[in-house]
């Protein structure tokens, strides 16, 4: 974003339907906002809970049977096999291989003498029979980066649950770098954190491509990675280096930003705008902020000041013929999400002659020249 | 995005992703506008490779330097390891190509193995089953395997082998729902018989402990008796003396409850007594001999000392009596002996005095000795009564402990005799106690509750894991496809198959085995690749070219590092093996894609153009092959500064002229001559006789192979620093290099010396491809006997690396009817100096069409009614086929062979017919013979076919064709009659008529139902059997013929 001031916004007629529009929301205040999101696409290490087979289960409790199976000095895998074999029956050779899945799943394996006996995460699987599954796979996270937008260059971009995005790619935002720690440091957040901002509780680590790692294309060294490999890996083996870059992709979103009543209280639903048509697309919203919404949009919690409302009724006024001793005379005020002017008798006369729409409720004004502007609906009375 | 960037964007796209921590997507190049993409995303790299190594781009192939492995099957050799190396470690293709029996299965099998031990899935595909099958019976069975043999569409479960029967997915989902099922329920009735044993032991314990209570108990006085017994002696002593009362203390307090042991006391009473009375008798007999001694000690005292008293007086009367006596009045003493008064008086009365004195001391003194010596007698006899006292009392308290020791030892045995009765009402799993004390009572019934508790927790989980599979049987059997490692099938079978075939959604395998990869078609292969990550074609080569339109060899110049292409090898006859082998297809999807890309891919030194030959006595080096027709284009001329040696330049016309050999004067060795051609002409003439060539890495050396056997007689030629070329002489192959060595020493490293090989010879080692030459199967004469029968072509065996095996092995030829009938039927054979040449005209006419109502009559009528209604039999070649087998059965080599004797994988002995019924004709007279019912010689009959991968130590082969007059055609066709022939391991006998394979051999052009192809090929086969039977074989030594009866 290179300013604001380029930015285009809708006018008060569109803002007047998109106000009728919200009605379902209950809608306590308005604001209209382009949005410079990070679309940061990252390998990432999940952990999903899984429920033990029957086979795993009895393969894993018979394990943990005592008897001559944990007795024995060494046991070569052959007389593992055969030990399990007499209490399962399933014969040797599915034994292997069960056992075989359950190393690979970290549930059991062997120690130096050749002895099976189930890990932690065995034992744990045991208790719960269910146990938390490691596995790979590419995700999708969105961060606001307010920077761009000629904000604070200390404040960092901010992750947000932004969903069914329809943002365009923007080139411009060489300016804001997104540093991978940002992402990493949502990880490491706690869960009602998590829970919050609606980050993905599943995701347990950011996967990166070592600086010091040796190359592993999808032809090198003969390990040939398929698409499979992403979505089923062996939890143990980490993806080739190429499939854990991060990539980011900046985006551009034009945004109405709707304070609604929730159950919870107040919440902030985003809803994308096409600005070809300016057409609001409410069947489902962008993302939904419930009470951390003034962390991410802390322009939200203050109204602006009068005279910035001031400023736009001036600039509202401008284009009309109004003259400015009747522009200034002109005294602003905030009942909720309308803008109450009392101008001169003069004024009014004027645009009541000119049919204004001020006295059908279709104005409204945007203050301000950030990328985030509130919305108000002007409400004009005589002095 | 990434896949479909080139391979130099790839690598900057992940260095600047190392760099920046990501990537930002217009950091990403542009896309092909319009254009496909160099990858399509769902189309795998790997098929790209594949896709151009089909194509023929080989150039950019990086060379495969696969690892040694350590393998399961410790028999496999040198060449067998390195092609299992290479098929694990290759990141693409690996291809091994062997001949008949020269293990290529053991191969596949070790190599599944291996994978299976990496976690990898394995798809072994063959176009027919046999192979599969041989391969699964090797290793079906091995625990790091889980495999599934898909059947195919035409293949029924029963018709399958058992062991085969029980790899498919319906037998083993049935093996673990009906065997779990029963195994869990014997199991449980086990464990729970063992929990009730256990339980009722609990029982016996509060006895076993009360037993060894009292066997402690024993063991205790035992032990006091013991202790007693070694310090009896003391003790009788002590109460001889008086100091011991605990004798007669304990006897005091036992005599009022035990007879016996008041007995004892008043027996220790009277020794007591008995004692006393002998120290009281001793002791007056001593006072009295005291006082003896007291009283004669006095006298002797007194007597001693009156004796002295008197001894001065004597002293002075003995002067005075002298002077007076001798009238010395002159003396003092005369007048003091006067004044006296007889003083001779007085001395005589004291000398009287002094000797009674005298007298009376000795008396004195000999009593005193007497007394003395009864004092010692005295103290003797008490000391000798005393004793015997004593050792009678120790001998009776003794006979005393040991009578009561014997009692403890009898209590004792009648308690171990509980203590096993208890014992043996323990469970026989319970834990005994190891001896018959409380201690180890307490530890056992310790370790028992202990596996009591362990025995119920068994119970439990044997309860909940029956009631888990009579529930859940399905879903465990729904895990199986996710268990198996390995899936074997035919191309059709896994099309069909509902878990791994075309219509499932089964994971990728890491590796696909292609077995007789020569006789599928690219399509197969190529369906089957796309699921796989590697793949490994195994396969024969091409060995048989009827049409004389051999290979092209590659032509490949030291100045142009890249190998021309070779002409694909024909492969019509792998089209009519395949065509044999019931495949049939289309031309478009004809077999040959694996000779194409072993073509491509394999090193085979034999290309080299170079030659070393001798012309009279001098060295000619052919730089490039020139024909017979080229030769009046040679020009000579001779080196400025060397005029003896000569060049020989090849001037075509419209060509420009190019040298082609080298002629060395007679003087010059093998040594000088190569050194000269490389120093001055920067030319490495290099001729090598193997099939492949090998890169073996030592400590100090590198070695590029290109013979596969040593020369005895090598000779080195320093080439440049530290590269020499090792070069052998043989017969076969005359000069030739057995490689080229590296000097590590000198800084020669792999990569370095490959380069200089490809510079240099133009050719490299993409480390593959591996062809097994080493026979395996069969022994090395019988393999040579082949090799020049059948494989000519395809370079043959190596009949030098094979074991030799002890043992009757060859071939023999028994001719139906007998060459020489005038020959005494003595069933002599032959072998050496040419024989006659059979008759040309035609053969005996023995063969019989049973398809011919008039022919079938000449046969014996049983066997008639039982034989097929069509097809050849020859009665008297049967007859003496039979005979022949009755005669071999007996040989100690052919009766030892079987599983006990080494002999795997297939029969003693097979009979093989090129006709089903001539199989069926035999199989009736076999069961006639009463030697061979009873021999206990595994015998199969069948024809070449059945025996598909198959072998047996001793073959049979009835030829059966004997016509009278025409040529006729043997079999199915050439290929049925080389697989016939390639089945023995050790020996191999045939039978037919000399006369029809004669007139055989006389006919060219199609016949019966060969083509012209499969015709010129039997007409070969045939004609090369005859030059053995006319003794002309280049291994005519291990052919016999026998002559006479055949028998």
């Amino acid at each position: 974003m290179t300013g604001a001031a380029s930015l285009a916004f809708p006018g008060g007629r569109k803002l007047a339907g998109w106000w009728r529009q919200l009605a379902a929301y209950q809608p306590l205040g308005l604001w209209v906002g382009h949005l410079l999101l990070h679309h940061v696409e990252a390998a990432v290490r999940l952990s999903q809970p899984r429920r033990l087979d029957p086979l795993n289960l009895f393969l894993l409790r018979a394990l943990e049977l005592p008897g001559p199976l944990v007795q024995d000095q060494s046991a070569p895998l052959e007389a593992v096999l055969d030990r399990l074999n007499s209490r399962l029956h399933v014969g040797r050779q599915v034994l292997r291989q069960a056992l075989r899945e359950l190393e690979a799943e970290g549930l059991a394996r062997a120690d130096e003498h050749g002895r099976w006996a189930p890990t932690a995460l065995g034992r744990q699987a045991l208790e719960h029979q269910e146990y938390p599954r490691a596995r790979y796979e590419r995700r999708a996270f969105y961060f606001l980066d307010r920077r761009a937008a000629g904000e604070k260059a200390e404040s960092l971009p901010h992750f947000l649950d932004v969903r069914n995005s329809t943002g365009i790619p923007w080139p411009a935002a060489e300016g804001a770098a997104f540093d991978v720690r940002t992402l990493q440091a949502c990880v490491h957040q706690p869960a009602e954190w998590k829970q919050q901002h609606g980050f993905p509780l599943d995701v347990q680590e950011i996967l990166a491509v070592d600086p010091g790692e040796r190359e592993t294309g999808p032809e090198s060294a003969g390990e040939k990675i398929t698409a499979a490999d992403i979505s089923n890996p062996t939890p143990s083996a980490l993806p080739p280096s190429w499939q854990r870059v991060i990539v980011d992709r900046p985006e551009h979103i034009l945004a109405v930003l709707v304070l609604a009543r929730s159950p919870s209280g107040q919440q902030i639903v985003g809803l994308a705008v096409r600005q070809d048509g300016w057409v609001l697309q409410t069947a489902t919203p962008l993302f939904t902020l419930s009470t951390n919404w003034t962390e991410v949009f802390p322009e939200l919690a203050a109204d602006p000041p009068l005279e910035v409302w001031q400023q736009a009724w001036r600039a509202w006024c401008e284009p009309r013929a109004v003259p400015a001793t009747e522009i200034n005379a002109c005294r602003v005020a905030r009942l909720g999400e309308r803008l109450c002017v009392t101008g001169p008798p003069g004024l009014v006369e004027r645009l009541r002659t000119a049919r204004s729409d001020v006295f059908k409720g279709e104005t409204w004004l945007l203050a301000g020249d950030g990328p985030v502007r509130a919305a108000a609906q002007v409400e004009l009375a005589e002095d | 995005v990434f896949r479909s960037a080139s391979p130099a964007q790839q690598d900057e796209l992940l260095s600047l992703a190392r760099r920046q921590g990501l990537l930002y997507f217009h950091q990403f190049p542009p896309q092909a506008n319009g254009t496909r993409p160099a990858a399509h995303a769902d189309e795998p790299g790997a098929r790209q490779v594949l896709q151009r190594l089909l194509n023929g781009h080989v150039q950019d192939l990086e060379p495969a330097r696969p690892a040694p492995v350590p393998v399961f099957d410790a028999a496999l050799d040198d060449f067998q390891r390195e092609a299992v190396a290479r098929a694990l470690g290759t990141p693409d293709v690996c291809l091994i190509q062997g001949l008949p029996g020269t293990g290529k299965s053991r191969v596949v099998a070790e190599v599944i193995l291996q994978a299976a031990a990496r976690g990898w899935r394995t798809l072994l595909l063959a176009p027919g089953s046999g192979a599969l099958d041989r391969v699964l019976l090797q290793i079906g069975t091995h625990d790091s395997l889980c495999p599934l043999r898909c059947p195919g569409p035409e293949e029924r479960p029963e018709s399958l082998a058992p062991a085969i029967r029980a790899l498919t997915f319906a037998e083993r989902v049935r093996a673990l729902g009906e065997q779990a099922l029963a195994g869990a329920q014997q199991a449980l009735g086990q464990q729970e018989e063992h929990c009730r044993r256990l339980r009722r032991a609990e029982a016996l314990w509060p006895r076993l402990e009360e037993l060894a209570r009292q066997y402690d108990g024993l063991g205790e006085q035992r032990d006091a008796i013991a202790r007693r017994n070694e310090t009896l002696l003391d003790e009788v002593e002590r109460a001889a003396a008086g100091k011991s009362d605990t004798v007669s203390q304990r006897g005091c307090d036992t005599a009022r409850t035990n007879p016996t042991a008041a007995a004892d006391d008043q027996a220790v009473q009277t020794f007591l007594v008995a004692v006393a009375k002998c120290i009281r008798a001793y002791q007056d007999d001593r006072a009295r001999l005291d006082e003896g001694l007291t009283e004669a000690e006095r006298k002797l005292d007194e007597q001693r000392r009156e004796l002295a008293d008197r001894a001065p007086k004597v002293q002075a009367l003995m002067p005075l009596v002298r002077a007076k006596e001798r009238s010395q009045i002159w003396k003092g003493a005369w007048w003091r002996a006067l004044f006296k008064g007889n003083v001779r008086g007085k001395l005589q009365d004291l000398e009287q005095k002094q000797t009674a004195a005298h007298e009376e001391i000795h008396g004195l003194e000999e009593t005193l000795q007497l007394l003395g010596r009864k004092r010692t007698e005295a103290e003797e006899t008490y000391r000798a009564k005393r004793g015997g006292l004593v050792e009678a009392e120790t001998r009776r308290r003794k006979a005393e402990l040991d009578e009561r020791d014997s009692a403890l030892r009898a209590e004792q045995e009648r308690l171990n005799t509980e203590w096993r009765r208890a014992g043996a009402d323990l469970s026989p799993h319970g834990p005994l106690p190891s001896e018959a004390t409380s201690e180890a009572v307490a530890a056992s019934r310790e370790a028992g509750r202990l596996q009591l508790e362990h025995t119920e927790q068994a119970v439990a989980f044997a309860r909940e894991w029956l009631a888990c599979l009579q529930e859940s049987t399905p879903s465990l059997a729904g895990r199986l496809p996710g268990y198996v490692n390995l899936v074997a099938a035919t191309p059709a079978g896994l099309a069909a198959d509902p878990h791994f075939g075309d219509q499932a959604s089964a994971a990728p395998f890491d590796l696909l085995i292609l077995e007789e990869a020569d006789q599928v078609t690219e399509g197969d292969f190529l369906k089957a690749a796309r699921r796989t990550r590697r793949w490994v074609l195994v396969g024969e080569p091409v060995w048989e070219n009827p049409g004389g339109a051999g290979t092209e060899a590659l032509r490949i110049s030291a100045h142009d590092p890249r190998p021309a292409l070779a002409v694909a090898r024909p492969h019509a006859a792998v089209l009519a093996r395949a065509h044999a082998g019931g495949l049939a297809h289309s031309s478009s999807l004809r077999p040959g894609f694996f000779q194409r890309l072993w073509e491509q891919l394999h090193c085979d030194p034999r290309k080299l153009p170079f030659s070393w030959a001798r012309e009279e006595s001098r060295l000619c080096c052919r730089l490039r092959p020139v024909g017979a027709d080229q030769r009046r284009w040679l020009e000579t001329e001779r080196v400025a500064d060397f005029p003896e040696i000569e060049l020989r330049i090849l001037a075509l016309p419209r060509t420009p002229p190019a040298l082609a050999e080298v002629v060395f004067p007679p003087s010059m060795s093998i040594h000088e001559a190569k050194e000269y051609i490389y120093r001055q002409l920067e030319e490495l003439p290099v001729q090598a006789p193997g099939h492949s060539v090998r890169w073996v890495e030592g400590p100090d050396y590198l070695m590029f192979h290109l013979a596969a056997t040593e020369s005895a007689n090598g000779t080195c030629v320093p080439l440049e620093a530290g590269v020499r070329e090792l070069v052998g002489e043989s017969a076969a192959a005359g000069w030739h290099t057995c490689r080229l060595e590296f000097d590590r020493r000198a800084g020669w490293e792999r990569p370095q010396a490959e380069d200089w090989v490809r510079r240099h010879l133009g050719v490299r080692d993409l480390g593959r491809t591996l062809r097994l030459d080493v026979p395996r199967r069969m022994r090395p004469p019988l393999a040579a006997f082949l090799s020049d029968l059948l494989f000519e072509e395809a370079g043959g065996y190596d009949t030098h690396s094979g074991e030799s095996t002890p043992g009757p092995c060859g071939v023999e030829f028994v001719p139906v009817p007998p060459v020489d009938s005038s020959r005494p039927a003595n069933g002599r054979r032959h072998a050496g100096p040419p024989r006659r040449a059979p008759a040309a005209k035609g053969g005996a006419g023995l063969e019989l069409d049973l398809a011919a109502g008039r022919h079938a009559d000449r046969l014996p009528s049983e066997l008639r009614a039982v034989l097929p209604n069509r097809g050849f039999v020859n009665y008297l070649e049967a007859q003496a086929v039979v005979r022949r087998l009755e005669a071999l059965v007996d040989d100690p080599a052919v009766a030892g062979c079987g599983p006990a004797g080494g002999c795997t994988g297939g029969p003693a002995v097979a009979v093989l017919a090129l006709y089903p019924s001539q199989a069926e004709l035999i199989r009736r007279l076999i069961a006639q013979s009463p030697k061979l019912r009873t021999a206990g010689t595994n015998v199969e009959v069948d024809v070449p076919g059945g025996f598909r991968h198959r072998e047996a130590h001793l073959v049979l082969l009835s030829l059966t064709r004997s016509h009278g007059h025409r040529a006729v055609s043997f079999g199915e066709g050439p290929q049925a009659l080389a697989l016939a022939l390639t089945r023995a391991r050790a020996r191999l006998v045939v039978f037919g008529d000399t006369g029809t394979l004669a007139r055989r051999s006389q006919w060219e052009g199609p016949l019966d139902h060969l083509d012209g192809n499969a015709a010129g090929r039997e007409r070969k086969l045939v004609a090369h059997l005859l030059r053995y039977l006319q003794g002309q074989g280049r291994h005519a030594g291990v052919f016999h013929v026998r002559e006479g009866n055949n028998a």
